[in-house]
């Protein structure tokens, strides 16, 4: 009887034990949410503020809420969201199929030479594109394009042309090579057998390549910052350079516009992150569509 | 058969053009960092190495160069462990679904331009309403974050932290799911701790991730450039100057700034090239 009482309670003891580490485990992963999403919070909060708000108000309590910054900032970030929307669609789109017909390239030929090329693309998805301010600069202005729309997305497709190519190899590296066999007997041309069928099957990481390549031109910084000369072709987050911190700014302005500015990668993340996440996995494990 | 083999390779033409453009600015720098060219100079004139002996004289320069390194070294410390211990805490999770809730929080930041971040934590560095109101609230000393030049720069490192910890957790997420589940489900039958589990089966299983989450990080933090530039450009100490920051400033000493440009790239290679190498392998592994 006593015997049977004590491993009852022993089992009692090892599930109470199961349920704290349970609850402890869900409280760090909580307080670590809290600290991640913060800015979020502050964006939001701070952003409704007025005012006479930001005057009374710190910056992580909220206050009465006013849609005046936002609409403000929304004026003002107009443009340079537009023009982000047209320098980063057509080079997502571009980087995306161009560097899928390159993949396609090394899918088909595997030889010693086609290793040095494709080497030579890894790295140049890798480099560091400050380093190229001067030659860039030169070279978009020696064509005539400084300040253009057609100068700053060639810009980006010297930079993300590399990144669609390689996250595309190792998208099709999971193609199985007898489905293009099957094609070619059916006469199919190489043309016609990357449009109809590679890139069909390719379509996940497709979509995961574009948007990787559409979030990360979105937030570049460095090539408008370099190319444009007049605010009216400023992007998003160039323009938020006259919203950061400084004495006689009001911090309202600043949350609303930095919201503003990411609002269309961050929906983008919400709705499509499981595909961002794996442009970045691809470059890590590799062979996963 | 020979028509078709040209016309594959027309595929791969495209790419090469803007390839062989990069290569192009690459090698732009070198030629231009043995020269004396400026905007000043008419007519520039070879002059070997000394622009890097200059360059190497001066005190600005090496504290840029060496506040990148010292950057990308603190941040790889910074995210692998976080990463580690993201990845730890999504890992023992059971449901699929709050997994990649948590999953998502960590590498949202990932997907915010670090000018944004730059906007949003330099005001929350704000010592007056800032996260030092709270500090003051509850006690704590009030810690002057971007105000001085001591604590410039670890601040930046904390906010590039939070950027990239989610980053790190998802290599090491999936290294930890590529553990068979059988020898993780049999040590917690024999009521091995989560953290027993971690440190003997998960981690031991992670090289990959920690290669990759370091080669990774390295090559981002030697791209920074825009969180100091929105965080504390004019900052009067130029405590927070890295590399990039400082080609920029020197735009108009083309040399000059093309030596810089080289360096960095010099730097990059060290790890990107191994990086590529060692990528190729499973990119492109297909059995």
């Amino acid at each position: 009887m006593i015997k049977n009482k004590n491993t009852n309670s022993n089992i009692n003891g090892a599930k109470n034990v199961k349920n704290v580490k349970r609850i402890i485990h869900n409280i760090i992963l909580v307080i670590f949410s809290i600290l991640w999403l913060f800015p979020i919070y502050v964006m939001v909060i701070d952003g409704l503020k007025s005012a006479s708000g930001v005057l009374i108000t710190p910056i992580l309590f909220p206050a009465k809420s006013s849609l005046g910054p936002f609409i403000t900032v929304t004026t003002a970030l107009e443009r340079p969201i537009l023009n982000s929307i047209i320098y980063t669609v057509p080079t997502a789109i571009i980087s995306t199929y161009i560097g899928a017909m390159a993949a396609f390239y090394f899918y088909k030929k595997a030889r010693m030479i086609n290793t040095l090329l494709f080497t030579i693309i890894a790295i140049a998805t890798f480099v560091p594109y400050e380093i190229t301010l001067l030659p860039l600069t030169k070279f978009i202005s020696s064509i005539g394009l400084l300040n253009t729309y057609p100068g700053i997305i060639i810009a980006m497709l010297i930079f993300y042309l590399p990144t669609g190519a390689l996250l595309m190899s190792i998208f099709l590296a999971v193609l199985p090579k007898t489905t293009l066999e099957s094609a070619r007997i059916d006469g199919a041309n190489d043309w016609t057998i990357f449009n109809k069928v590679v890139l069909p099957l390719a379509m996940p990481g497709f979509i995961s390549t574009f948007i990787f390549i559409l979030i990360e031109s979105w937030n570049n910084f460095f090539v408008p910052l370099v190319l444009v000369t007049t605010p009216g072709m400023n992007s998003a987050s160039l323009a938020l350079m006259s919203y950061t911190g400084g004495y006689g700014t009001l911090y309202n302005e600043s949350f609303a516009s930095a919201f503003i500015a990411s609002l269309i990668p961050l929906v983008i993340f919400v709705f499509l992150g499981r595909y961002f996440i794996r442009g970045f996995q691809a470059f890590g494990t590799g062979r996963k569509g | 058969m020979n028509k078709n083999k040209f016309t594959i390779f027309l595929f791969l033409i495209p790419t090469l053009i803007f390839g062989i453009l990069l290569l192009y600015f690459v090698f732009y720098n070198v030629y231009y960092s043995f020269l004396d060219s400026s905007a000043t100079v008419l007519v520039a004139k070879f002059v070997g190495f000394a622009t890097y002996k200059e360059l190497f004289s001066n005190a600005l320069v090496v504290s840029s160069l060496k506040r990148s390194i010292i950057w990308a070294f603190v941040l790889i410390a910074g995210g692998n462990v976080m990463g580690i211990f993201f990845a730890s805490l999504i890992y023992f999770l059971r449901n699929q679904k709050t997994r990649a809730v948590y999953t998502s929080i960590f590498v949202y930041p990932l997907a915010v331009s670090m000018a944004a971040s730059g906007v949003i934590w330099t005001w929350l560095f704000n010592i007056n309403d800032g996260v030092d109101y709270l500090f003051v609230r509850i006690g704590l000393p009030r810690f002057p974050w971007l105000d001085s030049p001591a604590t410039a720069f670890p601040s930046l490192i904390l906010v590039s932290i939070w950027v990239f910890s989610g980053l790190a957790s998802l290599f090491y997420l999936a290294s930890f799911q590529n553990v068979s589940k059988d020898i993780v489900e049999s040590a917690k039958i024999d009521s091995a701790s989560s953290f027993r589990i971690l440190r003997k089966i998960l981690l031991p299983e992670a090289k990959n991730a920690f290669i990759v989450s370091t080669a990774i990080i390295f090559i981002f933090a030697l791209r920074f450039f825009s969180l100091p530039y929105v965080a504390t450009l004019l900052n009067p100490y130029t405590e927070t100057s890295v590399e990039n920051l400082y080609v920029l400033y020197t735009s108009l000493s083309f040399s000059e700034s093309s030596a810089e440009s080289v360096i960095v790239m010099l730097i990059a290679l060290v790890v990107v090239i191994p990086f590529a190498l060692y990528g190729i392998k499973r990119w492109l592994a297909n059995d």
